[in-house]
């Protein structure tokens, strides 16, 4: 992709030094402006360059810059430099997001700027008028049926006697991905205020943890090398493996499914709000939305018509699996994430 | 000219005493550049960032004021000081296993032709210049249950069945000494390559044998490069936070990775620096003491055997 | 005889230990390199079949050359600064007395012991405060921090050790003092010198967990870039990647031997 486009640049550039040399640039709306975002790596942000950055380059002469590094500490970047943003977009999931509206450094972006805003499905939007949310990644019990016979049902299945010394979880200072426990929490009669059940239950299933995973990749690699049978993953993910072999399976619980989103923001502060919005509008068109479920099966945001190739894999794929996503109250979960670090720290490494 | 060797005579005394004059500010001038590179790029961050662990609010930079509260949170709950007391275990074990291991390494390659030396240099080196997620890929392979280890002990009837050998304590100080051998074999390499070889000779002369050589001339003359090599080991492997989080799965509980959780995953910055802080001082007064120790035993026990 | 027996045991583990740890040290590399060349799509082992192809993506991936090439000059602009700070700075501690020097030694060793997490916020902060974020200071500054115990501890051990007869003996036939430095101390404590400049241009090349904070668009380095990629993403470029980040050390390692002279001393 990257050569083809670098080739067609070259070219461009060749051609309109030998004949107008100016007429191409001042046609487009955006050209000469670069929009900073901060890349997530890899996969997910070549998707994002083929269905987003490239349709905006060719019809606006919009150029977008995804910059490597952690989302902690872009997030950090972010709030240090408020007076000289080093990006112009931000991608951030669900947690994130609280963090990014309490340190007031995100625009609002109202459906009059970016009229794909009405696709957006309903319970899809967590914060306002604040964020464009542009997939979803479900956080749900996953197992190798090779060697698991008896297909996990539920969050709670995690402790199941049959997976000792086999399962793994990610860490709780995974905001996002430690969801589960708020689903072991309310499949056993707690809540988000009380969250003692999920820790009993994280108590019963120790022994058969072999570790919690730092990211979702030392996660596939254990799925792939065959170090876990079971555990919690993301959805996107699990379909990774299984295109690659690996015979594992995504359950869908049947008393909800916990789900995280991403969004983009645009940061205050940056020149082009306009142009922002162009990149919105264009992650939220068609094109835009199936970038990303077309390269690593993460779903959609939108009420995009999904070609049955992908939807077939998606887990939010109809209205029914829709009304399973669990509404979730981020402020409060984060809100109580150094106490949950710490009780789950105490339990797994005691 | 012979005589002038000898020091402090009379003469010598007068010679140079305008160059003692200007000694002081010749060190003020030498120093300068490293001490401002230092005070302005780390005492000031790290002063700013002290001075945040007073504050009592548990997010970012947020609120002011004066208390006591991260310390307090830290040293009433015996959690944290288990696990910083297991951090400096761990950090000592690494340090002794690179000690025994890096000893014989440093000084074989001391002792070697420049050209086998050069190989066997890089092979040392190799592993620092690679990114340590990409190391933990490697280990992943040997330490797997389907891994290489595990493949060799059970032909070889060592264990009836793949162990689990990868999110576990020993995995975890198996890859920190990998991962800073380098540091001691490279220090101890340093310091026996001018060690001069003709002193072994001496005492193989004397009839000592090579243990007792070793002990009584190679040891105490390389004092200066074992201690720089543990002092570096040591203060690495217990501000370690990757390895134990990839390789121990978070199951192994070590103080770098509970302050970058805190730091980085919950933004509790204040509770963050006040255990960096405690690490640091707990740190710095360990390798000082180690040192003043080593000082006090090996360097004088050194001189009376090697002079 | 005993002495016989004692000197047989010790060579015997000697080579064994030796062959062990040589063989620790390089297998995880090994593999990785191994596992760069295959022609599947996921990093396994042993590989299947044998492709250049993930190289060929490599080269291609501007992301990561353009990273590569940053870390490759700001490793070699602190391994070149770090050694002339930290050889004045260990000279100063080690030759001359003044008050303090405890201290000053302490504050050499001290960005060790400073989690990274620490002193990366820190000097974000900083650099926000000076306005600098979004230029190659931080990065250079940063790394020269790092890059100062290293150098220091190693240049200082040389120091110790080598003997001051000679310097003397010099400084009686009237040879001024950067004299002495050029002709006597710096000779004789090459091997350190080279040690010391690895150690700092390695430091550099490699550190990830400091450099996260200091990046800006224009400036991302190559660990930092693969700390993000392996974030989501899991296949042999990763591999291929490193590989060649072997090969650009082993290239430096060799100019700075030729640079110092390492034949000379061996």
């Amino acid at each position: 992709m990257k050569r083809r486009a670098f080739l067609k640049f070259v070219a461009a550039a060749g051609t309109s030094a030998v004949a107008a040399p100016y007429v191409e640039a001042q046609s487009k709306k955006f050209s000469g402006i670069t929009l900073r975002v901060n890349g997530f790596g890899g996969a997910w942000d070549e998707a994002l360059v083929k269905s987003v950055a490239v349709p905006l380059e060719e019809k606006y002469g919009l150029k977008t810059q995804f910059i490597a590094g952690t989302e902690s500490a872009d997030f950090v970047k972010l709030v240090a430099n408020r007076n000289n943003p080093p990006y112009d977009l931000f991608m951030a999931d669900s947690a994130w997001m609280v963090e990014l509206v309490k340190a007031g450094i995100i625009e609002e972006i109202k459906a009059p700027d970016v009229p794909n805003i009405k696709r957006i499905l309903p319970g899809f939007r967590e914060y306002g008028d604040y964020g464009v949310p542009f997939n979803v990644a479900s956080i749900i019990p996953v197992y190798n049926s090779k060697y698991i016979k008896r297909p996990l049902t539920s969050y709670s299945d995690i402790a199941r006697a049959d997976l000792a010394g086999r399962a793994v979880i990610p860490a709780p200072t995974l905001d996002a991905n430690s969801l589960y426990l708020l689903g072991l929490a309310e499949e056993n009669g707690g809540s988000i205020s009380d969250m003692e059940p999920a820790y009993k239950l994280l108590e019963a299933a120790k022994p058969n943890i072999v570790a919690l995973a730092q990211t979702t990749v030392s996660e596939l690699q254990m799925f792939q090398n065959e170090e876990a049978y079971a555990g919690i993953f993301t959805d996107g993910r699990a379909y990774e493996l299984r295109s690659k072999g690996a015979p594992i399976e995504t359950v869908v619980p049947s008393k909800g499914v916990y789900a995280i989103t991403s969004y983009i923001n645009v940061v205050k502060g940056m020149k082009y709000p306009e142009a922002a919005y162009a990149f919105s509008e264009q992650l939220l068109s068609d094109e835009g939305m199936l970038g990303i479920p077309r390269a690593i099966r993460y779903g959609g945001t939108t009420d995009v018509r999904l070609p049955e190739d992908i939807r077939k894999d998606l887990l939010f794929n109809s209205p029914e699996r829709n009304a399973l996503k669990k509404k979730i109250d981020w402020e409060k979960w984060i809100a109580d994430h150094g106490a949950r670090i710490e009780r789950v720290n105490k339990i797994i490494r005691s | 000219m012979l005589t002038q060797y000898a020091p402090a005579t009379v003469k010598d005394r007068y010679v140079r005493e305008p160059l003692l004059r200007h000694r002081i500010v010749t060190a003020a001038l030498l120093l300068a550049p490293m001490v401002l590179l230092l005070v302005g790029f780390m005492v000031v961050p790290v002063l700013q960032l002290l001075r945040s662990s007073f504050l009592p609010s548990s997010h970012l930079l947020d609120g002011t004021g004066f208390s006591l509260v991260q310390y307090v949170r830290f040293f009433s709950d015996p959690y944290y000081s288990s696990v910083l007391l297991e951090t400096f275990v761990d950090g000592l074990i690494v340090s002794l296993i690179c000690l025994v291991l890096g000893f014989p390494m440093g000084y074989s390659l001391a002792r070697l032709p420049p050209l086998a030396r050069r190989w066997r240099t890089i092979i040392v080196i190799m592993p620092l210049t690679l990114s340590l997620v990409v190391i933990v890929f490697g280990w992943l392979i040997i330490l797997g249950r389907n891994g290489l280890l595990n493949s060799v002990l059970t032909s070889l009837y060592i264990v009836s069945s793949p162990k689990q050998l990868l999110f576990t304590r020993p995995a975890v100080l198996v890859v920190l000494v990998q991962q800073f051998l380098p540091f001691m074999i490279l220090s101890i390499m340093s310091v026996v390559t001018q060690i001069n070889p003709v002193l072994e000779q001496a005492a193989a002369n004397l009839r000592a044998n090579r243990f007792v050589t070793f002990r009584k001339v190679i040891v105490p003359l390389a004092v200066p490069g074992i201690l720089v090599g543990f002092n570096l080991v040591f203060v690495l492997s217990i501000s370690a936070f990757i390895t134990p989080r990839l390789i121990g799965g978070s199951r192994v509980a070590m103080l770098g990775s509970l302050i970058y959780e805190r730091m980085m995953s919950e933004l509790n910055w204040p509770s963050g620096a006040a255990m960096a802080f405690v690490l640091f001082v707990s740190g710095l007064g360990f390798t000082a003491a180690f040192n003043a120790l080593a000082a006090s035993r090996l360097i004088v026990g050194g001189r009376r055997y090697a002079l | 005889m005993r002495s016989d027996f004692t000197d047989s045991a010790m060579a015997v583990s000697g080579a064994f230990i030796r062959a062990s740890v040589y063989a620790m040290l390089a297998l995880p590399a090994i593999l990785v390199i191994v596992s760069s060349f295959t022609s599947g799509d996921t990093m396994k082992f042993p590989p299947r079949g044998f492709s250049l192809r993930w190289y060929q993506k490599a080269v291609e991936n501007e992301l990561f050359m353009s990273a590569l090439w940053t870390s490759t000059y700001v490793a070699v602009l602190v391994a070149i600064i770090a050694l002339v700070t930290g050889f004045a700075g260990a000279f100063a501690i080690n030759r001359f007395s003044f008050p303090g020097k405890t201290f000053v030694q302490g504050l050499a060793f001290s960005p060790l012991i400073v989690p990274a997490v620490v002193l990366g916020i820190g000097l974000l902060q900083l650099f926000a405060w000076l306005d600098l974020t979004q230029t190659i200071y931080p990065l250079l500054l940063g790394h020269l921090v790092l890059a100062i115990p290293y150098v220091v501890r190693t240049i200082l051990a040389s120091l110790t050790l080598h003997d001051r007869v000679l310097e003397e003996a010099a400084m009686n036939l009237r040879a001024t003092p950067l004299q002495v430095i050029r002709r006597i101390t710096l000779p004789l404590i090459l091997p350190g010198l080279l040690s010391a400049a690895i150690f700092a241009f390695v430091t550099s090349f490699g550190n990830a967990t400091v450099s996260v904070f200091l990046t800006y668009g224009g400036n991302v380095t190559l660990p930092v870039q693969i700390f993000a990629y392996v974030d989501t993403s899991y296949d042999p470029l990763v591999a291929a990647v490193s590989s060649i980040m072997i090969v650009v050390t082993l290239v430096v390692i060799w100019a700075i031997e030729r640079l110092i002279g390492a034949e000379r001393v061996a």
